[in-house]
């Protein structure tokens, strides 16, 4: 399609008032090609204009992004960010602080900036907001002093738009200039520019509370090149910090972090094995034949391609095997080709038969539990992936190009799996997953579920949380979709907030069985009002659903009223679209409906009653 | 319609009758300080040239404008 029929189309779509079609037409644009300069001003505008539309004539979430700038104007990344934004199905409206006006928008409560209402807000900054000259400082101790001066105003900077807004931050960490005024010296010297920046993105990193997330610019400049990156002549005609053709790599990068904060992160990849993992088809060619490893340039590619797959893994991210084969034919490569890196039990789902893709991801997606939208799909079969992504438009395919060699870059730069931090439970999760399937493989065999319950040997630790279950906490906070009575949300902030109040429990599960150490896999909010105890967050991981857990945490809950002299525990039910396994979570516990809209309920606490039956122990 | 002409109706958001030889921004409504650096910055990513400061500055009318990406690009 060409912009003038999209253009004509998105009209005819918003005359109807029809925001939402109007906005599937863009997506479907955009995911044929980014946007290119000449195209991105008109792209934006119909953008705003599906924004402004969909105010008025749909229920669609509008976000509230805040963009401050230093030494910058931030005109195209708005820009290109919309449109990046809308390629995911997210509107939203945007405010552009002044030139070099951080400072004036933050610490005057009056200003536009606060006026405007942000749900988010990004600080734009690159080298040149550095507070030292070329030649950098002459000594080491005016250097610390510089790096120390611009942590402090950061740290001031945050507090207050958190304390104001309390609204999540994105901040950009230093790139660096194209210039090395005296070489390798400038490394020797610590004065120097390039040792300052190094420092002060280290510092930044160091500081920056759980609400601040930081746009690493350093490595994505360093990714693209530094004289590329930087373009002055772009600098001194827009006061765009980086040259214009990049700006889709930055609101590329930038799209990854905030869909990571909006909770739509991608947390599983299901692949193809021919052509994709190796080279060649195995059923044709025999495991012996496919080209993986040493010999052959393809072979060697693929074989780089399965190792940055098994750092993802490494990483945390769940992989899946969704491929037209013979699984005992497949099989063999993994098995007996030495050189291929990954084994059969990185997968935590296997799927080959000769169905269709899409059924096949739908079945991942039960099999593991999880929703469509945190699957990528990679592909080198262009109807294949036009099939998946025509069928389930919510996973994300990436159909690879045509050298295997360039498999692994394309996949890293749509920056599907960014997250700010790591916690100890990304490590275990494949294990646990794969356990999962062990379990249920038993499960079939044992024939009744209080045989396997109890098969599976569950221990839980129960405790008040603290600092230390923070990460992992607001990683469930964004993450649990199902499990997820109220899905509040809390970010982090709100978290430590609660958790200095006197009247707050708030419970931290981890499960192990005798499969895995799950880790933590459930927390519970509660807080104490006179005589009740009212229940406002409950979570759990889907991996460990249905397996008596539930009635574990409430035993805990009740021990916890029995010692306080509460006579009552409530328990609220908010529904979402993806919280239906839930729905029922509290009748079936025994509490009693408060109204006629399944939102509250009640259990009454007697001094005779007996702890609920459950499979897990302390 | 041009190449060139395309992009210039595109990023200007104009109509391709409105691209006379001697137009400038104060012919054409959609032609601002921001479009016109967006305007050349298409042009020389599309023809693979490049304007030098002054050009960006002095290529202000669509005459010029198409003079100059025709003996960059010598189309």
């Amino acid at each position: 399609m060409k912009l003038s029929e999209l253009t004509s189309t998105v009209s005819k779509h918003l005359a109807k008032q029809a925001p939402d079609v109007a906005l599937s037409e863009i997506r479907e644009f955009l995911r044929q090609s980014d946007p290119t300069l000449a195209s991105l001003s008109r792209l934006n505008e119909l953008v705003v204009r599906v924004t402004e539309k969909a105010k008025t004539a749909s229920e669609m979430n509008i976000r509230r992004i805040a963009v401050l700038s230093g030494n910058q104007t931030s005109v195209f990344l708005i820009q290109s960010i919309r449109c990046h934004l809308a390629r995911e199905g997210i509107l939203a409206e945007f405010f552009e602080g002044g030139y070099n006006g951080i400072s004036l928008e933050v610490f005057d409560p009056t200003s536009q900036f606060y006026t405007f209402k942000p749900d988010q807000v990004l600080i734009a900054l690159s080298w040149r907001d550095i507070n030292a000259p070329l030649a950098g400082k002459d000594s080491d101790e005016e250097a610390a002093q510089t790096v120390y001066d611009h942590v402090k105003t950061f740290r001031a900077l945050w507090r207050r738009i958190h304390d104001h807004l309390g609204v999540p931050v994105i901040q950009h960490l230093f790139d660096h200039p194209p210039f090395a005024l005296l070489g390798t010296a400038e490394r020797n010297f610590p004065g120097s520019l390039r040792n300052i920046i190094d420092h002060l993105n280290q510092e930044v990193v160091k500081s920056a509370p759980a609400y601040v997330s930081l746009l690493d610019i350093d490595f994505l400049s360093a990714q693209i090149g530094l004289r590329n990156w930087n373009s002055e002549k772009d600098y001194v005609t827009t006061k765009l910090p980086f040259a214009l053709r990049y700006l889709n790599d930055y609101a590329q990068l930038f799209t990854a972090m905030y869909r990571e904060l909006i909770a739509k992160q991608r947390k599983c990849l299901v692949l193809d094995l021919d052509n994709t993992l190796w080279g060649g088809v195995v059923g044709d060619d025999g495991y012996e034949g496919v080209e993986i490893g040493p010999g052959s340039p393809k072979g060697e590619a693929h074989l780089a391609f399965c190792e940055y797959v098994k750092a993802l893994k490494t990483r945390g991210i769940i992989l899946a095997i969704n491929s037209k084969n013979e699984v005992e034919v497949a099989s063999r490569v993994f098995k007996y080709r030495e050189e291929m890196p990954l084994q059969l039990e990185d997968f935590s789902a296997i799927v080959c038969n000769w169905q269709d893709k899409p059924g096949n991801i739908r079945l991942i997606a039960k099999e593991l539990n999880i929703g469509l939208n945190s699957i990528v799909f990679v592909d080198d079969n262009p109807s294949e992936c036009e099939f998946v992504r025509h069928e389930l438009p919510e996973v994300f395919t990436v159909e690879l190009p045509d050298e295997p060699s360039k498999f692994a870059n394309h996949l890293d730069q749509l920056r599907l799996f960014d997250t700010q931090k790591l916690t100890a439970s990304d490590k275990n999760r494949t294990a646990s997953y794969q356990a999962l399937n062990r379990a249920k493989e038993d499960m079939e065999n044992a024939g009744n579920l209080e045989d396997f319950l109890s098969s599976l040997e569950m221990k839980s630790f129960v405790t008040q949380a603290g600092p230390e279950h923070l990460d992992r906490m607001v990683q469930m906070e964004l993450r649990t979709n199902q499990f997820n009575v109220t899905t509040r949300r809390y970010r982090s902030d709100q978290i430590e907030e609660i958790l200095r109040q006197a009247n707050a429990y708030w419970l931290v599960f981890k499960l192990i069985d005798r499969y895995a150490d799950h880790g933590v896999v459930s927390t519970l909010l509660a807080f104490q009002e006179e005589d009740t105890l009212r229940i406002d967050s409950w979570l759990m991981s889907c991996r460990v659903f249905s397996r008596t857990l539930e009635q574990y945490s409430l035993n805990r809950l009740l021990g916890i009223a029995q010692s306080t002299g509460v006579r009552k525990i409530i328990g609220e039910y908010v529904e979402t679209e993806r919280n239906m396994p839930v729905e029922n979570l509290y009748p079936k516990l025994g509490f009693q409906p408060q109204g006629s809209d399944k939102r509250w309920w009640e259990f009454e606490i007697s001094e005779s009653m007996k702890p609920l039956e459950t499979f897990v122990q302390k | 319609m041009s190449e060139i002409d395309e992009i210039i109706c595109t990023v200007l958001s104009c109509e391709e009758n409105e691209l006379l030889e001697s137009a400038t921004a104060d012919n054409i409504a959609g032609w601002d300080s921001l479009t016109h650096v967006i305007l050349l910055s298409a042009l020389e990513e599309e023809f693979s040239i490049s304007f030098s400061e002054d050009e960006m500055v002095n290529n202000n009318s669509i005459g010029k404008i198409r003079q100059s990406v025709a003996v960059k690009s010598g189309k």
